[in-house]
């Protein structure tokens, strides 16, 4: 008996004292770590991202998570993330596998990503200050860069529309809508939002209509597509732009 | 066609073919160094140019590191230098209590991911310890194989006597060739006393292969930034693995990062854009019951070889010599008092707008309110959110999470000047009148692989972070990352009308990345007589290095 209560002392003796020594580390969700979580980037920093109701739409640009990069401001590179474009907050999503959660990552932090398709097509996304459109930076989609540079502003908006029974059986009043907008970013003009047509760029080189029009009969420019538009603005800018 | 004809041909074909173009990409590729002087008194600062000469278009990072070294290998300082362009400048303070003897500086990349063996290519450097006298003897190393700069014959450099008095101005044309000059990428000039000593040091320099062991085990190129390393050990020696350890480094944006430890105990932290010396606070937390001791490396590199040495009689000049600089600096300090480089401070530009915890939900400015006494009255009138408990002597504190509307079930991160607290009592006396700011984050946050229950941050008004050092398993480390941009004190003389002494060894020390055919330079002499030394360093852009130099008497 003695032996036991012996035992019992010193079972608690050196459960009081390693508490004693050990600093607490509850707070952080660090012993899943290992050396391979290791890096000596700066680390990706977000928020939780909480999921919307099931609305009409979608809130992401890829619905599927796509394989992507992501460039931090200090220049540090991150690749093969799990990434989806949220174009109703204008965030970048991740899918953090270290913790398992989806991660809103901070917006000031990121200063390009990238996002691969299911045919390995890359878009790739810049952080850029449009005054037009809004005081803060918002990403913009890089079509082109050349003299010229076309961009694509992808915006979800939340629409009221008539009552119907989302796919959890929550009666819902509003859709989500994505808009896309075009921006070219000329020399001297700064940005302009624009419509892709032929119109468009014979009004933006006034004293060029007439090349303007004999660019879009000889290349046969057409404006169906974000390729199309590419195509336009190459030719456009090897022509009119010196 | 025999076959001696053809042996004849083949001969003749790697005369004229191969063998000049293996010269002309022959090259002195590394980093090298060229120092303002060839001697200095210990306390002084040696100045110095560097430039990284690649072989090819890879990039092994633009930070060299010189580390001044004894001719055993044995550590004595280390400076961390950024470069533009593959060059940089900076200074290395000599310590005032290092014995008298031969140095050696050593200037290198820290580039793990490159494979290819290494050389460190060393420049010698005479210290005479100000508090010798009569120095008859000095451990003199034995070279086997040290590399001269080759002179080139076309480049001339003129005075405009050959014969000056002290404190006379030199008026030096330095004539290059035209199409040297075109060919060059930089071009370093110094002018000071000449050391009988240690003259030939700067025409010459000492390859060795660095020894891979001493190199940091992770991969990395320094770019723009400096490897930290360490290592967590119990107070019984034995390795910590699997510590999460902690840098913070206090600011109006904090810096933070983490690190788990391998088997070895040793973590790494790579610090971009961090300029002087930094305060960092590392703190490793474990699931061992063990206490720990953290240590910091300042990542030296060792070589495989030693420089034989044995000690010499001086020659009578050289005695003389000794005796008369350290003299001077003797008298130097009378006059001028110590002219050290002025404090290190401290910047870190990461480029972020926020810090490592984002944007916060809120922030307060205790000012604004009435003042509480301490985190209990703060926590009660000012943080809306914040929940605090005491149960006997366990405080907790619990922060509202807005994704779900209801509390978190942890403790949120809580820091202090950007320190993470584990410990409610180090804030708990925390009144508002010590708070500048508190910034609360009401959301789940994530950093890398760590995620925290929400984010209470206290900014104190400028108070010591001494605190630190009362934690077990943390410290205050004093670390030196990239170098200050300084621009070199004393080489011009600065007390013409006072007529105070002039004791300044060099009289000229500046790199240039272009030049004309025609150059001309011009510095004053000081009170010291003997030889002066105006040196030339020229490289092109087939990193071929040559010197030239051109001695001067001064009476």
């Amino acid at each position: 008996m003695k032996t036991l209560i012996k035992i019992i002392l010193i079972f608690f003796v050196l459960m009081f004292s390693s508490k004693l020594e050990a600093q607490d580390f509850q707070y952080f969700y660090w012993n899943k770590l290992t050396t391979d979580s290791n890096s000596l980037k700066y680390k990706l920093p977000g928020s939780i991202f909480q999921y919307r109701p099931a609305l009409k739409g979608s809130e992401f640009i890829n619905d599927n998570w796509s394989k992507g990069t992501v460039i931090l401001v200090n220049g540090d590179h991150y690749e093969n993330l799990d990434l989806k474009y949220n174009s109703l907050l204008e965030e970048l999503v991740m899918y953090n596998k270290e913790v398992g959660a989806i991660i809103m990552l901070d917006k000031p932090a990121i200063a390009e990503f990238t996002l691969v398709d299911k045919n390995e097509k890359i878009s790739k996304f810049r952080k850029i200050l449009v005054e037009k459109i809004s005081k803060k930076d918002i990403f913009l989609q890089v079509l082109y860069e050349g003299k010229l540079k076309l961009y694509l502003h992808y915006k979800t908006n939340e629409l009221a529309t008539s009552i119907y029974y989302d796919r959890s059986g929550t009666l819902q009043s509003s859709e989500l809508r994505l808009t896309k907008t075009y921006f070219l970013n000329l020399p001297e003009k700064g940005f302009i939002r624009f419509s892709p047509n032929k119109r468009f760029f014979a009004d933006l080189f006034p004293d060029q209509k007439k090349t303007i029009k004999k660019l879009h009969r000889e290349n046969h420019l057409k404006y169906k597509n974000t390729d199309d538009i590419i195509k336009a603005v190459r030719i456009i800018e090897k022509s009119i732009i010196n | 066609m025999n076959s001696s004809v053809k042996n004849i041909i083949v001969i003749v074909f790697i005369l004229f073919f191969i063998i000049p173009i293996k010269r002309e990409s022959f090259g002195q590729s590394g980093v090298h160094l060229f120092p303002d002087r060839s001697f200095c008194v210990s306390g002084d600062t040696i100045w110095f140019n560097t430039i990284i000469l690649s072989d090819g278009d890879e990039n092994s990072g633009n930070v060299v590191h010189v580390q001044l070294d004894g001719l055993n290998n044995q550590h004595i300082k280390k400076v961390s230098v950024l470069c533009e362009n593959n060059r940089g400048h900076g200074y290395l303070p000599v310590p005032d209590s290092l014995s008298s003897g031969i140095y050696v500086l050593k200037s290198f990349l820290i580039d793990t991911n490159n494979e290819s063996d290494k050389t460190i290519n060393q420049k010698q450097i005479a210290v005479y310890n100000r508090f010798d006298k009569n120095i008859r003897d000095l451990l003199l190393p034995v070279i086997n194989n040290p590399v001269y700069f080759e002179s080139d014959q076309g480049i001339k450099i003129s005075t405009d006597k050959d014969h000056y008095k002290t404190r006379d101005e030199v008026k030096v044309k330095i004539a290059i060739p035209e199409e040297t000059c075109n060919n060059l990428t930089a071009l370093f000039i110094s002018a000071g006393i000449s050391d009988p000593l240690s003259k030939d040091f700067s025409s010459l320099y000492i390859p060795v292969p660095i020894n891979k062991q001493t190199l940091p085990k992770i991969s990395v190129t320094e770019n723009n930034g400096v490897l930290l390393s360490g290592k967590v050990d119990a107070l019984n020696n034995n390795h910590i693995e699997g510590a999460i350890v902690l840098l913070s480094i206090s600011d109006s944006i904090p810096y933070f990062d983490y690190c788990i430890s391998d088997n070895e105990g040793l973590f790494y932290f790579y610090l971009k854009n961090a300029r002087g010396t930094g305060n960092l606070v590392i703190q490793a937390l474990s699931d061992s019951s063990e206490n720990y001791k953290i240590e910091v490396s300042e990542n030296y590199i060792g070589t495989t070889k030693k420089i034989e040495s044995e000690v010499k009689n001086l020659h009578p000049e050289a005695k003389t010599f000794i005796t008369d600089v350290i003299n001077a600096s003797y008298y130097k300090r009378i006059f001028t008092g110590f002219q050290g480089t002025g404090a290190d401070t401290f910047s870190m530009h990461t480029g972020f707008k926020y810090p490592f915890y984002g944007k916060p939900t809120s922030t307060i400015y205790p000012e604004e309110f009435i003042e509480l006494p301490d985190f209990t009255e703060i926590s009660r009138e000012l943080l809306q959110g914040v929940q605090l408990r005491k149960k006997d002597d366990e405080t907790s504190v619990r922060l509202i999470d807005y994704g779900s509307d209801v509390l978190f079930t942890g403790e949120p991160l809580k820091l202090i000047d950007g320190i993470p607290v584990f410990d409610a009592q180090i804030f708990s006396s925390l009144g508002s009148g010590d708070l500048k700011k508190i910034d609360v984050v009401y959301y789940k946050r994530f950093f890398g692989g760590l995620a925290f229950n929400g984010v209470l941050a206290f900014y104190t008004k400028g108070k010591s972070i001494d605190w630190v050092n009362s934690i077990p398993g943390a410290g205050i480390f004093k670390y030196p990352l990239l170098q200050p941009e300084k621009k070199q004190a004393n080489i011009i003389r600065e007390h013409e009308k006072n007529k105070i002494p002039d004791f300044r060894n060099v009289f000229f020390h500046e790199a240039f990345d272009r030049t004309l055919p025609v150059n001309q330079i011009n510095f004053l002499l000081s009170d010291i007589s003997g030889r002066v030394a105006v040196r030339l360093i020229a490289v092109t852009k087939q990193n071929r290095i040559s010197f030239n130099e051109k001695i001067i008497e001064v009476e």
